[in-house]
């Protein structure tokens, strides 16, 4: 698994993912089923391995009968069903899936298979049997075409506490997978501000790495600050807040056909770790603050400027995932978990400090976007703090 | 209940075979020591009472193993001639003694010796996982060590074939083994609980009752099972003992990780914790 930023397949993103890669932005993409027609993840596959990146099909089987967006035109569309008819999956109908599974992996080169799990819940072993069931179809895919099989690693909300994240994670870590496509399910929305939820997320990735198999941390958006210091060794992000954290409605519901209709393009800044309005906000900073949080790439030019450009809603996209992809870089590239979490720690200190400048000088942001920054900051520090074993391990494992 | 044959009533029944000895019975198997030629073996007489498909279980786990730190299967035989019924297996004879008379209360091991016994534990029962068979009785009278010191698994009385989980007939759930060498699954789980891991804390309780001299998590006003599976399942006091606290850093993070009481928090396969004991040899 490369080590580093991955872009994760949102509504409309393909193109520009493709010019991200080639632009040496990411080290990997996650196709999605959801989001495009099986020809065309053909196509844009082809395109991405061009870019010296790394490919991945997750199959989406979180809601396993779903029929949202374009998965009726996947092999594997045959074999979604209800949950309760998937539970009583046949051998020969897990055979088939196998065999859509090989199909569709090798039609995309596919770097390593994402075997198709259900969120695993607390107390369901039929769960935890389904999914090993799964996964096996997928191994003998992975080991068929000779690349690594991931298992895929859904914590539904129901693990309320880090006991239960441990003991609901005993299921999945039997697998004899070659690494771990790790989701967390919250209970709340885009951008979580639970301390306690952070914290068993933390536990849950801490866990995972604990096994000494590479994770590939999964729709968390702005929260892949935390992806490296909990042992992962990749982060896949995107612009989409709805792919900011694991939610099951998106299979459950038609997709989304926007990009945010007309709002007003948001500056993501990385010395906050959160947006601020462009150029509404932006302008209304005194200057000392206003260059404090605009923390600048090659797609913010115009708000660089002097006047203020207009700035193109796809820029500030781009903008962003630069920023989160830049970032996870980063923190995969220090020497281990430990000195990440002391780099995130160090990031999210300074984005509490910089907010509360800001709110010291009488200005509020809109949408709280310093509602998050603490709470993530106090629940890492207690996983420094209470996992030392943990990052002990880690060090010793060398990562 | 052990399965006792008098070793006279055992001559009778196998008079190609010179027995040297009676060895311990266990529930399942009355066992010797016996010779055929020039050739050491051990001969298991099995129960009437042992299930066929427990027992063909522990031969299908056998015949799937070839590795020096497991014990080699050579033969089974089951056949009733006029009144007499034989059912046996031939095993190699492992010449040495049981890890149990390793272990002795108050005496610790050195490091090197840990490194000894356990590496190669750990390569068979890495063995054991790649063939998808937990041994679910890993305990100290299951281990020989050979008279050259090198540890061999034995008696798979309880073996279970992972592949074989929807159609084992060992209902009665997690609880079978030896209750002192028991993972808080096995007190607490169901079957589908056990793996791999499963074996693994044994190892843990081993390793620690070698590196402190005690057991983890029995006393000696630990009386029933109860006030053990207490212990096992909500206890951590063990980590708190002064010989434990004094031992290499890597050892202690290698036993409390084995000892975790979710198999999420211990290593996923003897081959890691082979590796991380390695480690510990080279902090010493």
């Amino acid at each position: 698994m490369k080590r580093g930023g991955w872009h994760q397949m949102g509504y409309n993103s393909q193109k520009m993912i493709d010019e991200a890669l080639a632009n040496g932005c990411g080290v990997g993409a996650i196709l999605s089923p959801r989001y495009l027609n099986y020809d065309a993840t053909q196509k844009y596959a082809a395109k991405y391995r061009d870019s010296g990146a790394s490919v991945l099909l997750d199959p989406e089987f979180y809601v396993p009968g779903t029929e949202v967006g374009k998965v009726h035109t996947y092999p594997s569309a045959e074999l979604r069903s209800s949950v309760s008819e998937f539970l009583k999956i046949s051998d020969a109908d897990i055979e088939e899936l196998s065999n859509a599974i090989e199909q569709e992996n090798k039609a995309i080169g596919a770097t390593a298979v994402l075997a198709p799990a259900v969120p695993y819940e607390a107390a369901r072993d039929d769960l935890v049997e389904l999914n090993r069931r799964l996964f096996v179809a997928a191994k003998q895919v992975g080991d068929a075409i000779g690349i690594p099989t991931y298992a895929t690693v859904v914590v539904g909300s129901t693990a309320t506490t880090p006991e239960l994240v441990s003991e609901m994670l005993s299921g999945p870590t039997q697998l004899d997978a070659d690494g771990w496509y790790f989701h967390y399910e919250f209970s709340e929305g885009r951008l979580p501000n639970n301390e306690n939820e952070i914290y068993s997320f933390c536990i849950a990735g801490l866990t995972l790495a604990c096994t000494d198999k590479p994770i590939l941390n999964s729709s968390v958006g702005p929260l892949s600050i935390l992806s490296f210091a909990i042992g992962a060794s990749a982060t896949a992000v995107t612009f989409r807040q709805n792919l900011w954290g694991f939610e099951r409605a998106k299979w459950e519901a038609p997709p989304e056909s926007g990009g945010g209709g007309g709002a007003p393009a948001r500056f993501f800044s990385a010395s906050l770790w959160g947006t601020i309005v462009q150029p509404d906000e932006v302008s209304l900073l005194p200057a000392e603050l206003r260059e404090a949080v605009l923390t600048h790439t090659e797609h913010s030019a115009p708000v660089a400027a002097a006047p203020l450009l207009p700035w193109k809603k796809w820029d500030s996209y781009k903008h962003m995932v630069q920023i989160l992809i830049d970032t996870a870089n980063s923190h995969a590239a220090l020497k281990n978990s430990r000195g990440a979490a002391t780099a995130a720690s160090a990031m999210l200190m300074r984005a509490c400090k910089l907010h509360a400048d800001i709110a010291k000088a009488g200005y509020r942001l809109k949408d709280e976007t310093d509602s998050y920054q603490a709470p993530w900051l106090n629940a890492l520090q207690r996983v420094i703090e209470d996992r030392k074993d943990d990052y002990a391990w880690l060090r010793a494992l060398g990562r | 209940m052990q399965h006792v044959v008098p070793i006279d009533d055992a001559r009778a029944l196998f008079p190609e075979y010179e027995f040297v000895t009676a060895l311990t019975p266990s529930a399942q198997k009355a066992a010797f020591h016996v010779r055929r030629g020039e050739e050491d073996l051990c001969l298991k007489l099995i129960s009437p009472n042992y299930g066929n498909d427990r027992l063909h279980r522990e031969i299908l786990a056998m015949q799937t193993i070839e590795h020096p730190n497991v014990v080699r299967l050579l033969e089974y035989e089951f056949s009733a001639k006029a009144e007499a019924q034989r059912h046996y297996l031939v095993e190699e004879f492992v010449a040495g003694a049981d890890l149990s008379d390793h272990l002795v209360a108050d005496k610790p091991w050195p490091i090197a010796k840990i490194l000894e016994i356990f590496g190669p534990l750990l390569s068979g029962l890495e063995e054991l996982r790649r063939a998808e068979i937990v041994h679910r009785d890993l305990k100290p009278n299951n281990i020989r060590v050979r008279t050259d010191g090198a540890p061999v698994i034995i008696d798979f009385g309880l073996a279970r074939h992972l592949d074989l989980s929807s159609i084992t007939p060992t209902a009665h759930g997690a609880a079978l083994g030896t209750p002192r060498y028991f993972a808080p699954e096995q007190f607490l789980g169901t079957r589908r609980d056990i793996d791999h891991r499963t074996d693994l804390y044994a190892i843990g309780v081993m390793m620690y009752e070698a590196a402190v001299g005690a057991h983890p998590s029995m006393t000696h006003e630990t009386k029933t099972l109860e006030q053990l599976s207490k212990a096992v399942c909500e206890s951590s006091e063990w980590k708190t003992c002064a010989e434990f606290d004094v031992l290499p850093n890597n050892l202690k993070m290698l036993i409390r990780r084995l000892l975790s009481k979710a198999r999420s928090g211990r290593p996923p396969t003897a081959a890691l914790t082979a590796s991380m004991l390695q480690k510990v040899g080279d902090e010493t």
